[in-house]
């Protein structure tokens, strides 16, 4: 099936090495419009919105933030928030530009560990977009819905 | 099958064929040529011939002058911003998201998406003819910390840089491993304003970073690399009695810079460092600082570990930055505030001085 | 041969004979470029503006060049030299004379090359034996009946966006299965006018 070119060009800008040194999408062959259709498919149907998961990441990160670098205490997690300096522009060209910043959560009591970055929880709140599968960001929605905590509505 | 039917065929297909290959060469000639275009800069302040077709990013770097951008031309950066007062034609819709509603009535564009296709009447900032390009060999890579390297590189004989302490370039990558076009990133300047043959650099790894990755890992010592500079509202006012210096990381460079050059021009300025880090083997440039304090009393280094060992012996100040910062300046009155590094730190930081009373006019910080 | 007249062959392309939803003709750009609402009235207006183009000259080439030749057996070939041809000319001529519209249709217009709606169209055309009037006006109507179909498609697509679905459903399938609902609606209208 042929493309949508906006697609195409999305696709060149997430490509490796482009913004970021391995990309967005890592082996995913999909369009990126199906990737965030599928994912958020996944995530309506549990009960969940991007909305929700990426206030909950931002919040984590937030209490990351207070450690400059180091390991945070947050209630049910542990939290590191890593900071680069500089700023990276959105691939969806929406003006927005994210800091440089790695979080680090572990569930204590499940000893699960996530990590995402403040560019990534963007993607995921205005976009839906959790990246392509195999790349390094790459979080499945169900997972880290019930990573975060979160209630189905 | 009769032979005229082939032939009849054959011509008539050759004939459409040729006869459209004919329209497009022609249309191509006619509409894709916009021949010499002129462009007039800063009302006849400079006036190029360049050929049209290009955006107007790379037209202009191919005449020297260089707009600052961070994304390389993919619109992600909205940094490339110019004035175009003339010829530019209506706003494009990858322009949209970037240009506010002042700006839009000030005639701003990015000049990566409008392309030179007649003349064209721009204003650009004075400054910015001061930028040039340096093809410079990397003279040495020293590692400061076990992922911030030190990357001094020679100018070419005979040539100079000029740029105001404080100050940053842009660094140019070749393409390697997966990375396929030539990538730039801004880098402060950390050496002193008054070597002119030299350019030092302070780059620290970041995870995923296409730039520190290729400084880090590709390049290597005797290598070429390019530079193009001096950038940035970031460099000494002065307009004061007392200087207060705030880094984080990498982000010593521009404060190590400007450190120098309040000193080499003997400035009365007192001033106060306050360099932040996690751990002790965080912190570089130490006993460097250390003999400044010594040799000039105007100047003071408070280096600031957030989590010191114990086997560390660590007799500085303990504690986050933002700390020290709390405690040890009482106000912001005469005084003028430099800042460098995380994003984060930024925030935190700026929002302790201006409770203490300074305010945007008396701090200063890199927005890229 | 009935001489139906332009307006008619206008309204009945549109509704009762919508490229899309009655001879489903150029789905592949239907179908991907439907995600989203602006993009996919970027792509109708396209459609249209190359529809009514490509016709017109078709129609042109047809009646002069073809028919006096007697090449009709090589009508296939021309017709899609006649379309890339004229794609190519027209995006150089927008990029030069008309940037904004260039930068919200240029994207689609190599898209659109190798679109079956615009070589059915023309096809139909010559089928149908079509005068000049008549050729535009259902080249104007194919376009605004697919471009009318996507827009639609778009809309609904959109609207689903936060719905819970089945699993497995979401993407082409749900399009496919919107389209057909569609494509049903669309039959009500039938008898209004006829003219295939």
């Amino acid at each position: 099936m042929k493309e949508n070119p906006t697609n195409e060009q999305l696709r060149d800008t997430m490509q490796e090495g482009e913004l970021v040194k391995d990309g967005f999408l890592g082996d995913d062959q999909r369009p990126v419009d199906q990737i965030v259709q599928e994912d958020m498919a996944l995530l309506t149907t549990a009960g969940f919105t991007a909305e929700r998961l990426g206030a909950a990441m931002r919040a984590l990160t937030h209490k990351g933030m207070a450690g400059m670098g180091e390991e945070v205490d947050a209630g049910d997690y542990l939290v590191k928030a890593e900071e680069y300096m500089g700023l990276i522009g959105c691939p969806f060209k929406d003006n927005h530009r994210a800091a440089k910043r790695n979080t680090t959560a572990t569930h204590k009591a499940t000893g699960r560990t996530m990590m995402w970055t403040d560019l990534g929880i963007h993607l995921i709140q205005k976009h839906g977009f959790f990246q392509g599968k195999g790349s390094t960001y790459r979080l499945e929605p169900l997972e880290l819905a019930a990573f975060l905590g979160l209630e189905a509505e | 099958m009769d032979f005229s039917v082939i032939l009849r065929t054959v011509g008539s297909l050759a004939l459409i064929s040729g006869a459209l290959s004919i329209i497009i060469s022609v249309a191509e000639k006619v509409l894709n040529n916009y021949g010499t275009c002129e462009l007039d800069i800063n009302q006849g302040q400079k006036k190029l011939s360049v050929q049209g077709g290009s955006s107007l990013l790379s037209t202009l770097a191919a005449e020297k002058i260089f707009i600052p951008s961070a994304c390389g031309g993919k619109a992600t950066c909205g940094l490339c911003k110019v004035q175009v007062l003339e010829g530019a034609g209506p706003l494009l819709p990858t322009e949209e998201p970037y240009i506010s509603q002042q700006e839009r009535e000030e005639h701003m564009r990015l000049s990566c998406q409008i392309k030179v296709k007649g003349n064209m009447r721009l204003m650009i900032p004075e400054e910015l003819f001061n930028i040039r390009e340096y093809i410079c060999r990397v003279e040495s890579i020293t590692d400061m910390t076990y992922d911030i390297k030190l990357l001094r590189m020679k100018l070419p004989e005979g040539e100079t840089v000029t740029f105001k302490a404080g100050q940053f370039m842009q660094f140019y990558t070749k393409p390697y491993g997966k990375v396929k076009e030539e990538v730039f990133r801004a880098y402060s300047i950390s050496s002193k304003a008054s070597e002119h043959d030299h350019i030092e650099l302070l780059i620290r790894l970041v995870p995923g970073g296409i730039c520190t990755t290729y400084v880090h890992t590709v390049l290597q010592e005797a290598d070429q690399v390019r530079l193009s500079g001096p950038y940035g509202d970031f460099y000494l006012r002065g307009d004061c009695e007392e200087l207060i210096m705030i880094a984080g990381g990498s982000g010593l460079a521009p404060i190590r810079s400007l450190v120098y050059d309040v000193i080499e021009k003997g400035l009365p300025h007192k001033m106060r460092f306050f360099f932040g880090a996690n751990t002790v083997r965080d912190l570089y440039y130490m006993e460097e600082f250390a003999q400044i304090e010594r040799d000039y009393p105007q100047f003071k280094f408070i280096p600031c570990v957030a989590r010191p060992e114990p086997q560390d012996n660590w007799t500085g100040e303990t504690g986050f930055v933002t700390v020290a910062l709390e405690n040890q300046v009482d106000s912001g009155d005469g005084k003028e505030a430099y800042l460098c590094g995380s994003p984060g730190m930024l925030d935190a930081c700026i929002k302790i001085l201006k409770d203490k009373g300074f305010t945007d006019q008396t701090i200063f910080y890199d927005k890229f | 041969m009935p001489q139906i007249s332009p307006f008619i062959i206008f309204f009945a392309s549109i509704i009762t004979s919508n490229m899309i939803l009655s001879n489903f003709l150029g789905m592949c750009s239907y179908l991907s470029v439907s995600s989203e609402y602006k993009t996919a009235t970027g792509l109708g207006m396209a459609v249209t503006l190359v529809l009514v183009l490509t016709t017109v000259i078709n129609w042109a080439v047809y009646e002069y060049v073809i028919v006096p030749l007697e090449i009709e057996y090589l009508q296939y070939i021309i017709f899609i030299m006649v379309i890339a041809a004229l794609v190519q000319i027209l995006e150089m001529g927008m990029d030069r004379y008309m940037p904004d519209l260039h930068a919200k249709l240029g994207i689609f217009l190599p898209l659109i090359t190798v679109n079956c709606a615009i070589l059915g169209v023309t096809l139909f055309m010559v089928i149908r034996h079509y005068g000049f009037f008549q050729s535009l006006m259902f080249s104007l109507g194919s376009g605004l009946g697919w471009w009318l179909a996507i827009n639609m498609l778009a809309a609904i697509r959109e609207k689903l966006k936060n719905a819970k679905l089945p699993p497995g459903i979401s993407g082409a399938a749900l399009s496919f299965i919107i389209t057909g609902i569609m494509a049903m609606a669309f039959i009500g209208f039938s008898g209004i006018f006829t003219i295939q």
